[in-house]
């Protein structure tokens, strides 16, 4: 982890595509997520949808040092990616509400 | 002004930096009192704070003003003390003299 | 992460140490530019009074403020499609007023130009004249849009606060002993210090740091993450209505009508809202028979940032419609964005801000300078990776502070006539700024230091004997006249300047005795007295 293959090409292509899926990934799944639990949550319409865009960040904070902790890339990103595709394919399925 | 709840978080500050070993034995003061009521004297001093900055700045800013003015009296309380960790005493004691003395008329 | 390292799953100490580290550095040159202007920022108002000198207006009420507003926009635009005024208080001084013209119904014109902002003697209405400049606006909006087209910049501005949060975060989680080290800081042990200085203005303040990061996210969440609105909303202005009310945007009719005085209705707002204050008013279809006023409430009265409005109807001054109360999500979204903005608070607390933004930027600023100082070998050459991050450092702790001097130097003198002078002002900055940290490049890096601090001090220094050469309100004339504001700004600037050298002696002092270490190191043996040991 101290980067003893920092000159590997191997070891930089992973950690590339560690950072795309924390960065890029992390957001569609933090974005992903929280709007899904606004769309099917049980209370007002605006409550949900404020709740959600401001406790997204946290989720995603979260979800970019997990990406990085977690030292098995492929559980990183299958589940990062599985929460991103899923979560927006849901909503896409349930389409908005209002 | 009203700058009693950041005099009192300061001499609070002050107290609690007493407690701490290593300060204990870098200002190497003959007799002071133990780690326990230090730590005491402190949290009376925090409490005073925060029921000061309530008072003075209403119950929703105060909260506000009391975690800020905490962290704004801890900043030059800790660069006193790298250079001249008796001052923490002697500022510690100023400190809650002029707080202290503030509060008398106002209640 | 390489696998054939080591097969043991790091501590979790461990690996928010390294996220922290990395998210750190790569976010820090631009977060410490963040931080610093956005500190200046909550005085935006002052600066703005402090960069044009001519101007000294004296307060007064909403209504007459108001009322004069309206009589000049009478005057210049009595058929534009919206009047946006925003009402002075002790600290902006001046009425804001903005024009939004009628379309041209003809689809051949060109769009008329947007006319700029005009800045009104809230006692009088006339438009006041004064040398063009951004003023503390200038900070403010480089604060999150990084100079940078929109919307790139605050993407930018976004990613890196985004990484702030998770440094926050993995900061938290790896620093062993937290309330031990609490009131640790000991000078010149090299990387101990530096270290000690970073865990200090971070956790003294950590409530702050985490509570500004946050809330600076939230006040531009539509933008950053709308996506819950796309989710429930098939038209996003539902929800817009929902939460802040619905705005009148009926057409105009043509039938003209006599717009009604605004001064009652102010004080019919200000009952409603239990003694709040009006900050912006917008007419629309002023003049005309569905002209309405809009009051928005001040963001000075309480801690949720986003006020109540009231419809009143620009005829006959009916109270047609208003927004709806918050919720407790629209409450806790309101009140955020009161925090990071802290227009609520009064002198005491916004000097608390205003400090506590300096501990932050000394976070990033000390967390940067232990990045480099910790990989350094002694003795060894540093790698390029370092020598980057050292010359970033340069650029963005030493070199920034110095262009915003010169951008306040630039504003004292600059011709007064010269056109687009606001413009060449941040222009300046900038070229400051990269210039200096350009030829920083090629002195030694702990030349480079010096040299910047250095220059960065004297033009903070400079700044209120430039201001008293080239106006009349130097320090003396100020403290004579009781200008509060001047002599502050005179006494912040000389600090500021002392500060700088302060670092830039440092920096010296460590250089001088860096390079007699190693001079004595390199000293060549006597031959003489080799032999002579060797017997």
């Amino acid at each position: 982890m101290k980067g003893k293959m920092a000159g590997s090409s191997i070891a930089n292509g992973r950690m590339a595509a560690r950072a795309f899926t924390a960065i890029v990934g992390g957001y569609a799944a933090a974005a992903g997520c929280v709007s899904l639990l606004a769309r099917i949550a049980p209370v007002d319409r605006a409550e949900a949808t404020i709740w959600a865009m401001t406790l997204s960040f946290l989720v995603y904070a979260g979800l970019i040092l997990w990406a990085f902790h977690e030292t098995r890339l492929a559980r990183v990103a299958g589940t990062i990616w599985g929460l991103a595709f899923g979560s927006v394919g849901c909503l896409w399925l349930l389409g908005p509400m209002l | 002004m009203r700058i009693e709840p950041a005099l009192l978080s300061y001499a609070s500050l002050a107290c609690l930096a007493l407690s701490t070993h290593r300060l204990r034995r870098d200002a190497a003061f003959a007799r002071l009192p133990t780690v326990a009521t230090m730590r005491a004297f402190a949290v009376v001093l925090l409490i005073l704070a925060a029921w000061r900055a309530v008072h003075d700045f209403g119950p929703y800013q105060g909260p506000v003003a009391f975690i800020g003015m905490v962290s704004i009296a801890g900043l030059p309380l800790v660069l006193l003390l790298s250079r001249w960790p008796r001052g923490a005493l002697v500022t510690g004691l100023g400190a809650s003299a002029v707080a202290l003395g503030m509060l008398i008329p106002l209640g | 992460m390489s696998k054939a390292a080591s097969n043991e799953t790091p501590g979790v100490r461990q690996s928010m140490a390294w996220i922290h580290g990395w998210l750190g550095l790569l976010a820090g040159w631009i977060l410490f530019a963040m931080f610093l202007t956005g500190t200046a920022s909550y005085f935006r108002p002052e600066i703005t009074r402090w960069m044009q000198p001519e101007i000294d207006l004296h307060p007064v009420t909403a209504a007459t403020a108001a009322d004069t507003a309206v009589a000049h926009l009478q005057k210049v635009a009595p058929t534009a499609e919206q009047w946006f005024i925003t009402l002075p208080d002790a600290r902006t001084t001046a009425t804001r007023i903005f024009i939004r013209e009628r379309p041209n119904p003809d689809p051949n014109a060109k769009p008329a130009p947007r006319r700029p902002e005009r800045r009104l003697d809230p006692a009088t209405g006339e438009e006041v004249t004064a040398r063009d400049t951004r003023g503390g606006e200038h900070f403010y909006r480089f604060h999150f849009q990084l100079q940078i087209p929109h919307p790139w910049g605050r993407w930018l501005a976004g990613l890196c606060a985004m990484a702030m949060l998770a440094a926050i975060i993995s900061g938290v989680i790896t620093h062993k002993r937290i309330f031990v080290d609490f009131f640790t800081l000991r000078w010149s042990k090299g990387q101990r210090s530096w270290l000690d200085a970073h865990n200090v203005s971070a956790v003294i303040a950590l409530p702050f740091h985490a509570m500004i990061t946050y809330t600076g996210l939230i006040t531009l969440v539509a933008m950053y993450m709308p996506w819950p609105i796309q989710a429930n909303y098939k038209d996003p202005a539902t929800f817009e209505t929902a939460v802040f009310g619905a705005e009148p945007d009926a057409e105009a009719s043509g039938r003209l009508a006599a717009l009604t005085p605004v001064a009652p209705l102010i004080a019919k707002a200000s009952e409603e809202w239990a003694g709040g204050r009006p900050a912006t008013m917008v007419v629309r279809n002023p003049n005309d028979a569905t002209a309405t006023v809009t009051l928005y409430q001040s963001a000075k009265d309480r801690l949720n940032a986003r006020g109540r409005s009231i419809v009143f109807s620009g005829v006959d001054g009916r109270r047609l419609s208003a927004s709806p109360p918050p919720d407790p999500a629209a409450e806790t979204s309101g009140v955020m964005l009161g925090l990071h903005m802290g227009s609520f608070a009064g002198p005491v607390l916004r000097l608390t801000y205003f400090l506590l933004g300096l501990a932050g930027t000394a976070m990033v600023g000390t967390g940067l300078m232990l990045w480099t100082v910790k990989r350094k070998r002694p003795g060894a050459a540093p790698f390029f990776g370092i020598r980057l991050a050292e010359r970033l450092n340069v650029g963005a702790i030493a070199c920034l502070p110095a262009g915003m001097a010169a951008f306040l130097l630039a504003n004292r003198l600059l011709p007064v006539t010269l056109p687009a002078r606001g413009d060449v002002e941040v222009s300046i900055m900038f070229w400051t700024w990269f210039g200096l940290a350009a030829l920083a490049c090629v002195r030694p890096i702990r030349r480079a230091w010096t040299e910047t601090l250095a220059i960065a001090a004297v033009a903070f220094l400079a700044l209120p004997l430039v201001n008293a050469l080239t106006t009349d309100r130097g320090l003396i004339r100020s403290v004579v006249s009781g200008d509060w504001l001047f002599v502050a700004f005179d006494l912040a600037m000389l600090a500021t300047g002392a500060l700088l050298g302060f670092g830039a002696w440092r920096a010296a002092q460590i250089s001088s005795r860096s390079a007699r270490k190693r001079r004595a190191a390199e000293r060549p043996v006597n031959p003489l007295r080799e032999a002579a040991d060797a017997h």
